[in-house]
Parts: structure tokens; sequence; C-alpha cells
């Protein structure tokens, strides 16, 4: 598998809803989940029509396609999940003030991930540059919007979205078997940064633009080579994986035997004018969120969630891996 | 065949706009109602969902045989294909994806650097006179001054090349709707008035030949000459 790295950059606000599924509309998230990707990638597919939707499941299906969450980057910083995994010399239990510090990191910058990962009592993980390097990403908005429908009094409600800091986006991993593969993904992804990606699209939000995907195995910068490193590295103590992901149902005892992780709800409507008369919502499930450590690797599933609709709704959970050694 | 045409254009503030911002934060003195802003720049924009609103009921009424409006799902047949549908409805018995996506509208970079120097927003005083004892209660408004243009952007997805057509000229009647009637608050008082020119339609990923690309930004071309106040 051939990786490659693209830099999404925001024209507009990006609305995505929580992943507690509550007060969704008015809450907004930095982070894109791999599976909201893939299924927004769907949705264009469709428009180009039945052969393209085959051909864009079919990928998923054999695995000849995966990407990462869309995670933050600031220049040539990027930022992966904190790993789930406990160790006392990283989380000093002692201080109470660090320890709500750690609480609030949400992302470990690449450039200080060893040193996360390596922190001993002597040379402890410096909790205060990680959130510097990580401040600012992102202006969080609360948008006062009202519907006027002409009938009714008018309806005031609230959409949460956020703005990108200058140089700040968000970057997708990608993994592709094939160059038809890669070729597909570009083309549903060119057609997604126009008609944009997250809530409220058509309404104004979500709108991006991506700089030349960077092929990372022919990369000379150092923070690509360190991060396809990871990718690469098949014989690590933990797997901490990138996206999000559910080990199938026969795996799900090995790969989460003394493994680390957080859930994390996966929910939303299904977008299909075809589905049903309207609009349902998906059949929730619960998913590891990025940032799981196991011991062992597991393949992960592509799930159905039709419940009697006209269509198979997939959601696409494979994990990416990045191999680390503690 | 698929395609998608992104439809661009300069959009003129000719009299004071007031698109509403929250004022969650009212510091003492601060203006009551200010406009909406970009979070990071602080300069005025325009939400894609005030132009979509604001469109999509002008042509709904256009199109409408009665007075008051129905739900939008049961909006005619040439709107609810270009804005969507939400439920299948005896009007429109399937759900209708949306054909256009609406984008924020930003100023204007060359005009940015003009309007620095005076600013880009004013406060404008207004009073509420009591009938009864002439008691003034007054209030400030920001608006967008006039003279400001704004980045429009549309895409639109062609999905049944036969409408592409029909759709662009109910597009082209809303947008000259638009032109008569007003964006954002007070527009009775004579807010709000813009103007749409400069009309470009780009074809991004197309299954029409360009002299129809060119015939649609004909049609969307014809907005420009049904402007009913040049400032």
């Amino acid at each position: 598998m051939k990786y490659y790295l693209y830099r999404l950059n925001f024209l507009t606000a990006l609305h995505i809803g929580n992943d507690s599924g509550l007060d969704n509309l008015a809450s907004a998230e930095i982070t894109i989940h791999s599976d909201t990707v893939y299924s927004a990638l769907c949705t264009e597919a469709v428009l180009y029509g039945q052969d393209t939707l085959n051909r864009w499941v079919d990928l998923a299906k054999n695995v000849q396609i995966l990407f990462s969450d869309a995670l933050p980057f600031r220049e040539n910083e990027y930022f992966l999940p904190k790993p789930a995994f406990r160790k006392q010399s990283v989380h000093p239990l002692s201080n109470p003030k660090d320890r709500k510090l750690m609480k609030k990191l949400s992302f470990i910058p690449l450039s200080m991930f060893h040193e996360y990962l390596s922190a001993s009592d002597s040379t402890p993980f410096d909790i205060r540059r990680a959130l510097s390097l990580q401040k600012d990403l992102v202006f969080p908005v609360k948008r006062q919007c009202v519907a006027i429908s002409g009938q009714e009094a008018t309806l005031p409600y609230f959409v949460g979205s956020v703005y990108f800091n200058d140089n700040c986006g968000l970057y997708l991993i990608v993994g592709a078997e094939t160059e038809d593969a890669k070729k597909l993904f570009e083309k549903l992804l060119s057609s997604l940064s126009y008609n944009g990606i997250g809530g409220k699209r058509s309404a104004g939000l979500g709108k991006f633009r991506y700089d030349e995907p960077i092929a990372m195995e022919t990369s000379k910068d150092p923070s690509i080579c360190t991060l396809l490193e990871l990718l690469l590295n098949r014989n690590a103590d933990y797997y901490i994986t990138l996206n999000t992901s559910l080990p199938k149902e026969e795996e799900m005892e090995e790969a989460l035997t003394d493994g680390h992780f957080v859930l994390c709800r996966r929910g939303g409507f299904i977008q299909s004018t075809k589905y049903a008369a309207e609009f349902q919502k998906k059949k929730t499930v619960y998913a590891l969120a990025p940032g799981t450590c196991v011991e062992r690797t597991y393949s992960g599933e592509f799930l159905d969630l039709a419940q009697g609709g006209a269509h198979p709704v997939y959601r696409y959970l494979k994990p990416m891996f990045a191999g680390v050694n503690v | 065949m698929y395609g998608k045409l992104k439809i661009t254009a300069d959009l003129h503030v000719l009299t004071g706009m007031h698109i509403g911002g929250s004022n969650e934060f009212s510091a003492i003195g601060a203006v009551d109602s200010p406009v909406i802003k970009d979070a990071i720049t602080q300069q005025p924009i325009i939400p894609g969902s005030s132009l979509k609103g604001k469109l999509r009921t002008l042509m709904a009424r256009n199109l409408s045989d009665s007075y008051r409006l129905k739900e939008p799902n049961e909006d005619p047949a040439e709107v609810a294909r270009l804005f969507g549908t939400s439920k299948a409805t005896e009007q429109n018995p399937k759900l209708l994806p949306t054909r256009l996506q609406f984008c924020d509208c930003f100023l204007k970079e060359e005009n940015e650097k003009l309007l620095k120097e005076v600013g880009t927003t004013e406060v404008k005083y207004e009073n509420t006179i009591s009938r009864m004892c002439g008691i003034a209660n007054p209030r400030q408004i920001e608006r967008v001054i006039r003279g400001t243009i704004f980045d429009f952007c549309l895409v639109y997805d062609v999905m049944n090349e036969q409408e592409v057509k029909e759709d662009f000229q109910n597009l082209a009647n809303g947008f000259k709707l638009l032109q008569m009637d007003y964006l954002g608050g007070h527009g009775t008082r004579g807010y709000g008035k813009v103007a749409f020119r400069n009309f470009a339609v780009q074809a991004i990923e197309s299954c029409l030949d360009p002299n129809t690309v060119q015939e649609l930004s004909e049609i969307l071309k014809e907005v420009e000459d049904s402007e009913v106040l040049s400032v």
C-alpha cells in the first residue's frame, strides 16, 4: 500500500457534530472521523452514477483504499490523536495541575510524539509546550440562524462551526493499493471540495481546497518520514489507530485484550434520496476512537447498516495503524 | 452523466445591509445589534444560509399559486428540484437531492484594502417614537456600508442535462427577484439592496459542451440588466 498525505485548507467554516449526539447542530468538532470521510465521498460517488459507486464500495470492501481521520496541521507540524494508554510518567498523577492539563491535550504534535512515548520520571513530557503548539488551531463560532417558513412563527436555532486559523487545516493520510484507487479517490475528493463536507454544506459551510498530495515514500520532509515509519512499522509493541475503527466480532476479544481504547458514538443521517421516503437516521454504532492502542492488529469491519431501505448503507471501519515501540 | 458548474459573481451592497450576528457578549457601550462577522478577520460576511433561504422563499413565492406559502417540502417542482426536499409530499412524491451548494460570501480582496480606511461597517442610530407621547426610544444598528463587494460563489450539480437550462432560467429569475427585494433585515426601511455583477459560469467536471456553458452564462448575465437601483 502506498501512502499519500492530503492537506485540506478550508475556505469557509466547518460544521462537524460532536460524538455524543447531544445538541449536535450547535456543537462543533475539529476533526473528521474517517468513516464520515468515506461516507461523504460515497455521496459524491452517487452523483457520478452506479458504476462509480460500485467501484468505490469495492475499493473499501477489499481494503484497496484506507484513510486516517482528518487531523489538524499547522504549517509543517502534524498532530496525532492522543494514544489512549496510560503511563505513570506521561500522566504525572502526583501533580493535579498537570493531570488537568493532560486531560485538555487532545493531540500529540508529531515532533513530540517520540518524547511522549519515551517519557520517564527523569525526562517528563512537556505538556505545556504540546498545548501551546495546538493553541488556536481553530476559532469556534456559534452562528445564530432562523428558520422562516412563512407559516408559523420564526424559529431560531444555532449552528456551531469552526474557522481554521491561518496556515492551519486538516490532513488526511490515504493508503492506496493501486493507482486506480488513488485516482478515483482524488476525483471524488475534488468533487467533494466544491460541494463541501460536514453539516450545512448546501448553506455555505465546509468548502475546502487541497494542496498537491505528498507522496510519503519519496518525501524528504523529516516529519513525513517519521509518519511513514510509524505507518510501516509492523514489528511494534503497540499499534495506535489513526482513524475510527471497529474489530470484527470474532477479532474483538483478541484485539482488545490488554488494549486501551475510548469508544465513540457513530450516528448521523442516511444522506440518500433513494433509501426511503424521508431522511432516516443511520443505525448507531459504537466504534474505537482514534488513539486506540492494541498489541495485536485487526482487520476491522465494513458494516452494512441498512434497515429495510432500498439499498445498503455502509460504514467503513477498517483501521489504520501506527506502530510504536514503548 | 454528471457535471458540476461553478457560478461566481460580485455581490455589490447598494444600501447599508444588516445580517444580524450574535450579541452574546454585550459590553457597556457596545452596539445593540451587530452584523455577522468572520471569526478570524472580523470583517462582515454574508452567510450562505441567508442567500439560500432568501432565494428559495422568493422563487417559491413567485411560482406559488397561493399568497400564503406552503412548507418548503411542498414547494413547486422547479424550486424543490433546485433546493432539495427532506420529506416526500403530495406535491413532490420523491425525495429530491439539492442541486445548489451555496457558499459563505467573504469580502472581495481588492475592496478590503480600500475599506480598511473607512471600515466596512457603520452604526446607524434609529428611533422608535411613541405616537402617544412622542418619547423616543433609540436603538443602534450596525450595517455593512454601501459600496462593499463580496465574492459570491455557488456550485450547481448537473443531475439532469435536459433541465439545466430551465434551472438556470429559474435561478436567474431568483437573482432578479433578490435584486428587487433585499438581503438581511430592515429591508422595508431601505436596507440590504444588493446587485450581482460579473457573472461567470465555469465547468468544473462537465459533460456539457462549452457552447451550452456559454449560453448558461448569458442567461445569468441578463440578471445584471434588471438591477432596479444603481448607486
